[in-house]
C-alpha cells in the first residue's frame, strides 16, 4: 500500500472572470513550484475577448504579407 | 517454298503472338490476325503509357527537387487562401527522393494533402517551421524533429484537420509561439526530448496518454528559480489525475 501526500496550489477564477499571468490564460490553474498567487490575477471576460482579438490581428498582418 | 508451307509459317507466328495452341484455318487465320493487331496495339499502348508516365515522373520530381539535392522546401507543396481544389492532393504529392529541409516554413499553407505521415521527410535540420500547416487538410504528419529550429512559429497553427502527430523530438531551446493554436481535432501527439518553455495545447482534446507523454517531456526546473506553464483544454485536464497534476507542479510548471 502507498500513502501519499500530495500537495497541490489551486486558483480558481471568479465568475465572469479569466485568470492570466500575462502569457496565459484560463480558468482554473494548478500552481507551479516555483509559481506564485501574486503572478496570477484576474480579468474579465471582456477583457480576454479583447486580448484574443489583438493577437487575431496581428496574424491577420501577418498572414495578408504571406500573399497567394 | 510450297503454299503449305507458307500457310503454317503463317499460322505459327498467329500462335507465337496470340498463345493459341489450335490447328488454324484460314478463316481462324483471317479472325486472329485482326486479334493479334489488337492484343499487340492494347500492349503496346499500356506499355508505352505506363513508360511514358514513368518519364514525366520522373522528370517533373527530377526537377522539382533538384536530383534529391533540394533543402529549401518554403512553400513547396502550398494551395492557395482561400482554398481551392485540386494542387497538391495525396494524388500529386508522390516526392520521388526523401527530404531533408533546411526551411519547412509554409510548407503545406493550405494543402489539399491530407496524409504525409509515412512520407520520408527528415526536419532534423529544419531550422524554419514558421506557418507550416496552416489552413491545410493535413490529417496525420510522421516525425518531426525540430531540435534545429529555436521559435515554432505559428508552426501547427489553424491546422483544423490534424489528428495526429506521431512524434515531435524537442529540445528545451525550443519556443512555441502560437504552434498548436486551433489544432481543434489534434488528439495524438508523442513527445521525444525535453519541453523548456511555455506550451498551449488549449484547443486540442489530448488523449490522456498523449497528455503524459508531454508531462514526461517537460524540463525539470525544480531547484531553479524558473516556472513555465503547460496549458491543456478543459477536455484534456478532466482526464488528469491528482498524480499527473502533481508531477507537472512539482517539476516548476503551472498547469493552467
Amino acid at each position: 500500500m502507498i500513502t501519499e501526500s500530495i500537495n497541490l496550489i489551486k486558483l480558481t477564477a471568479s465568475d465572469g472572470y479569466v485568470l492570466t499571468n500575462g502569457e496565459a490564460y484560463s480558468k482554473e490553474v494548478y500552481l507551479g513550484c516555483n509559481d506564485k498567487a501574486e503572478n496570477w490575477r484576474e480579468i474579465t471576460e471582456a477583457e480576454y475577448q479583447e486580448v484574443l482579438k489583438k493577437e487575431e490581428e496581428a496574424f491577420d498582418v501577418y498572414d495578408n504579407s504571406l500573399g497567394n | 517454298m510450297a503454299l503449305t508451307d507458307k500457310l503454317t509459317a503463317i499460322a505459327d507466328a498467329i500462335r507465337d503472338k496470340s498463345g493459341i495452341t489450335d490447328l488454324l484455318t484460314l478463316d481462324n487465320m483471317v479472325t486472329n490476325v485482326a486479334d493479334v493487331y489488337d492484343t499487340g496495339y492494347l500492349e503496346g499502348h499500356v506499355s508505352g503509357y505506363e513508360a511514358g508516365k514513368k518519364s514525366q515522373y520522373d522528370e517533373f520530381w527530377d526537377s522539382f527537387q533538384d536530383g534529391g539535392r533540394r533543402t529549401n522546401y518554403n512553400g513547396a507543396f502550398r494551395g492557395t487562401n482561400p482554398r481551392i481544389d485540386g494542387g497538391w492532393t495525396d494524388t500529386t504529392f508522390k516526392p520521388k527522393y526523401p527530404m531533408c529541409p533546411t526551411d519547412s516554413g509554409s510548407m503545406f499553407y493550405y494543402s489539399n494533402i491530407t496524409d504525409i505521415e509515412n512520407t520520408a521527410i527528415d526536419f532534423s535540420n529544419s531550422t524554419s517551421f514558421g506557418y507550416m500547416f496552416q489552413g491545410s487538410l493535413v490529417k496525420f504528419i510522421g516525425v518531426m524533429d525540430v531540435t534545429s529550429c529555436t521559435e515554432l512559429l505559428y508552426t501547427f497553427f489553424a491546422g483544423y484537420s490534424i489528428q495526429r502527430i506521431k512524434k515531435m523530438i524537442v529540445n528545451e531551446n525550443n519556443v512555441f509561439t502560437h504552434t498548436f493554436r486551433y489544432c481543434n481535432v489534434l488528439s495524438e501527439i508523442e513527445f521525444e526530448g525535453d519541453i523548456g518553455n511555455d506550451i498551449n495545447f488549449a484547443f486540442s482534446p489530448l488523449t490522456l496518454e498523449s497528455a503524459r507523454s508531454i508531462i514526461n517531456a517537460l524540463y525539470n526546473y525544480s531547484g531553479t528559480d524558473i516556472t513555465h506553464t503547460l496549458t491543456l483544454s478543459t477536455t484534456t485536464k478532466a482526464l488528469l489525475s491528482d498524480g499527473d497534476r502533481a508531477t507537472i507542479t512539482q517539476k516548476g510548471w503551472t498547469l493552467a
